[in-house]
């Protein structure tokens, strides 16, 4: 019979550092009795939520936008957190923003899309796991919480002067009258609903420009199609 | 398995027979930790087996890969240029791993 495994292998093998670690944070994923669902894809767009969340030095502010109303919450952080990085505050804020959140109830099955101007904080929860045990931590409370919840979640980086025009950084800074928080609407700060030819009108005559063929007018399609 | 909640989306899982082999490996993992302390040793066939199906569970809750990384490592400790949290040696790595021996190799000349 072939044998295709190393002989030289040993019997045991010393665990590597971390090995508790890992182990314990997938137990902590499986700790209900029953399997989870995992949410692959949301109902509609309305079960689509988008949030923003920004932290200073002193505060924090987040805003999303549930059944076509603004929600927000802002303040400062206490003490606790003065020796902190702000790799660490961000992430707490947005670990706070997705639970109070879910607070409300009723996110099942919904896809919340949160954008932040951290990139630390987008890394770490896309990877999965950060060399820090605290951001390591948060992130597994923001895994756990999908899993538990079931939500899925993407994280978005978006340059710190599109969170000052949306609003959140001016909540964490105890501003209440900036971007969303003066009415304007959320999706015109993250226009994911549009496509490539919405966003850009140029994108059409230039494709045209170079993909005619015998005269022939070219068909854009749609998803529908 | 694939389950559609009717106006609440659409959703993967596992079976129940399934999602308690998980959680009972990944607590005879832990429960040898606690016996042997610092010194864990585990046995590798079991370990490997135990990897493959935590493998195969991964691919219904992908959140879990992250932390396979040091199952994994912990599998391929025995090999020469790893760390000790198992990561493979870089370049500089190597030079100071023979660096070592070759001082090592002229002290016990002398």
């Amino acid at each position: 019979m072939f044998d295709n495994q190393d002989s030289s292998a040993p019997a045991t093998v010393l665990a590597v550092q971390g090995l508790e670690a890992d182990v314990r944070a997938l137990s902590d994923l499986f700790e209900k009795e029953t399997p989870q669902l995992r949410l692959v894809r949301g109902t509609a767009l309305m079960r689509a939520m988008y949030g923003f969340s920004d932290a200073s030095g002193s505060g924090f502010g987040a805003s999303w936008k549930k059944r076509g109303k603004i929600k927000y919450r802002f303040g400062l952080w206490g003490s606790d957190l003065d020796e902190s990085t702000s790799n660490h505050r961000e992430l707490r804020n947005l670990a706070d923003m997705v639970r109070c959140m879910e607070t409300g109830g009723d996110l099942k099955g919904t896809e919340v899309f949160i954008f932040t101007d951290n990139s630390t904080a987008e890394r770490a929860f896309l990877k999965g796991s950060s060399t820090s045990r605290i951001l390591h931590e948060l992130v597994l409370r923001l895994r756990k919480l999908e899993m538990n919840v079931g939500i899925k979640l993407y994280f978005i980086h978006v340059s710190g002067t599109r969170m000052i025009s949306q609003g959140s950084d001016g909540l964490s800074r105890g501003k209440l009258y900036e971007g969303v928080m003066r009415g304007e609407e959320m999706t015109s700060f993250i226009p994911l609903h549009l496509n490539a030819l919405e966003r850009s009108p140029e994108l059409r005559s230039w494709i045209e420009s170079w993909l005619v063929w015998n005269n022939r007018p070219l068909e854009f399609l749609e998803p529908i199609d | 398995m694939v389950t559609v909640s009717e106006g609440r989306g659409l959703y993967v899982t596992c079976s129940q027979e399934k999602w308690d082999k998980t959680k009972g490996i990944l607590a005879q993992i832990l429960t040898t930790f606690s016996e042997k302390g610092g010194d864990w040793k585990l046995d590798r066939k079991t370990l490997e087996r135990d990897h493959g199906f935590l493998i195969h569970i991964s691919r219904i809750f992908p959140m879990m890969v992250p932390y396979l990384r040091r199952i994994h490592h912990t599998l391929e400790s025995w090999q020469l240029g790893r760390d000790d949290e198992g990561w493979k040696y870089n370049a500089t790595n190597w030079m100071q791993y023979l660096d070592g021996l070759e001082a090592d190799f002229d002290a016990s000349k002398k």
